[in-house]
């Protein structure tokens, strides 16, 4: 019995080896759909920004129609986006927008009958709720792609991760690391 | 062929190990996180014995009534993170509302940083939008803020939540009712289930009667059945089935015990499923929520919804 040990332990080793390759490989394939699933939810939460921009615009224009360099800025970054195809294009469309909003939003300030305005005072609470909520998103991506990003470089996923086409991906990087991007704030 | 067993397992035995040391290091992460002891949870005192009761009591009452599942915690300040962003990371280590359903709502008041937050599970953003929640904490919370009385604010926005939630429930949201439509399809595969067993019961008996053979001279034996008592669902049945041999005189009786009906309901709104011959389980009432108190969160999620206010 022991001579077969001795004379077949590599097709033992083989089977552990091929048994464990499997396994790896099904690990990495549910971490990169984890991926893919905490991006679809950046992606829709981004959408969800983009669909209240118009809303937004057509109630302050109400108030303050002749603050057209901001609001065309608005429509301009918001084109822009619906443009971008790749995360690091998303990402820079998405600061974009943020920045038109912020400025947006300060000159809301001067304008006290807008702010009173109980619609206006709704799409701000949706979009302060949509920041929360990209920023949720991007976290909760971000976390899934250095959890994966860490995997394929270790040992052992690290001898085959390559061979399978497994490769690093892509951060959302927050453009100024501010939780709230545009401090929506009451 | 012991050894060659005893050497395998002992490598399979060491690579668990290893792989199990390796998963313990990676997971090693340690942050503080205050454990749940109710629906309330207030470390800084904020509120008297009475509004804490009123709140739990509501809280209770609004699980049992929706399956909803509210917490509020009541802190001095969110440390290091913003007091949204300990409202979501408070949320999702909680996993305040039922799994699935993601059906709750945190209510977060830091003292010294003069800020709440409602954060709204996923399965509730439907029924409080954002917009929605901003109004009720302008309405019902901040009024009763500004001047001082923060406990009572919170019963005031929870009382009103209370009113938007059930009523909703009444409106129909199927998605986080009690019934749920797993119960209903389950109703309707045992159905089928049940009708399928009968049908093959059934061919099986015709063929089983009409394959019987006359032992004197081979011919197909006629069968008759006769029920001489019906089965209750208390009471056992009795039948006779009679063989007769069409070509010979051959003549056979017996008689046969018919098993109580075992009577099940599945779903409201279904009719009760008759089992066959003595087969299938009793099952017991629905499980359900009102348990009459706080027992634990069930694990829902939330993403960052809901709306904050400073007073």
């Amino acid at each position: 019995m022991m001579n077969y040990v001795k004379k077949y332990w590599w097709a033992l080793v083989l089977v552990v080896v091929v048994l464990l390759g499997f396994n790896g490989y099904n690990t990495l394939v549910t971490m990169d759909e984890q991926v893919n699933g905490a991006w679809a939810q950046v992606e829709n939460q981004l959408q969800r920004r983009f669909d209240l921009i118009p809303n937004l615009v057509e109630t302050v224009k109400g108030y303050a129609a002749h603050e057209s360099e901001v609001l065309g800025a608005l429509a301009e970054a918001r084109a822009r986006y619906s443009g971008a195809g790749t995360v690091q294009e998303k990402a820079e469309a998405s600061a974009q927008l943020e920045s038109a909003l912020s400025r947006l939003l300060v000159i809301v300030e001067n304008y006290p009958q807008l702010k009173a305005d109980t619609q206006f005072t709704r799409l701000q609470d949706e979009l302060a709720g949509t920041e929360n909520r990209i920023a949720v998103a991007r976290m909760r991506y971000n976390e899934q792609v250095q959890a994966f990003n860490a995997r394929i470089r270790r040992l052992p996923h690290a001898l085959y991760a390559s061979l399978f086409g497994f490769s690093a991906r892509e951060y959302f990087q927050p453009s100024e690391g501010a939780f709230n991007a545009p401090r929506v704030e009451f | 062929m012991g050894g060659l067993h005893r050497k395998k397992l002992s490598t399979v035995g060491c690579l668990v190990v290893v792989l199990l040391v390796v998963g313990v290091a990676v997971s090693v992460t340690a942050e503080q996180w205050p454990a749940p002891s109710g629906w309330v949870n207030d470390y800084v005192g904020l509120f008297s014995a009475a509004e804490k009761a009123e709140l739990e009591r509501r809280l209770t009452a609004i699980e049992a009534q929706s399956g909803v599942e509210i917490s509020v915690v009541a802190l001095a300040d969110t440390g290091a993170y913003s007091p949204k962003e300990y409202a979501v990371r408070l949320f999702e280590r909680w996993g305040i509302g039922k799994k699935g359903a993601d059906n709750g709502l945190l209510i977060l008041i830091a003292v010294d940083d003069r800020r709440i937050e409602v954060e709204v599970g996923y399965g509730l953003e439907g029924l409080l939008p954002d917009g929605k929640v901003g109004e009720l904490l302008d309405r019902f919370f901040i009024p009763a803020a500004r001047a001082g009385r923060l406990g009572a604010g919170v019963v005031a926005l929870v009382n009103e939540l209370q009113s938007v939630l059930t009523t909703g429930e009444a409106t129909g949201r199927s998605q986080m009712s009690t019934a749920s439509p797993d119960a209903l399809i389950f109703g309707v595969i045992l159905l089928a289930l049940v009708i399928l067993l009968v049908s093959l019961i059934g061919i099986a008996r015709l063929s089983r009667g009409g394959g019987a053979k006359c032992p004197q001279c081979g011919q197909r034996l006629r069968v008759q059945r006769s029920v001489l008592r019906q089965p209750t669902e208390t009471a056992d049945g009795l039948q006779r089935v009679t063989y007769t041999c069409p070509s010979c005189s051959y003549h056979r009786a017996t008689e046969v015990v018919l098993p109580a009906i075992v009577a099940t309901t599945t779903a409201p709104g279904l009719p009760p499923i008759i089992f066959g011959p003595g087969r299938g389980p009793r099952r017991g009432g629905g499980s359900g929520g009102g348990f009459g108190g706080f027992g634990g969160f069930g694990g829902g999620r939330s993403g960052g919804g809901g709306a904050g206010r400073s007073w």
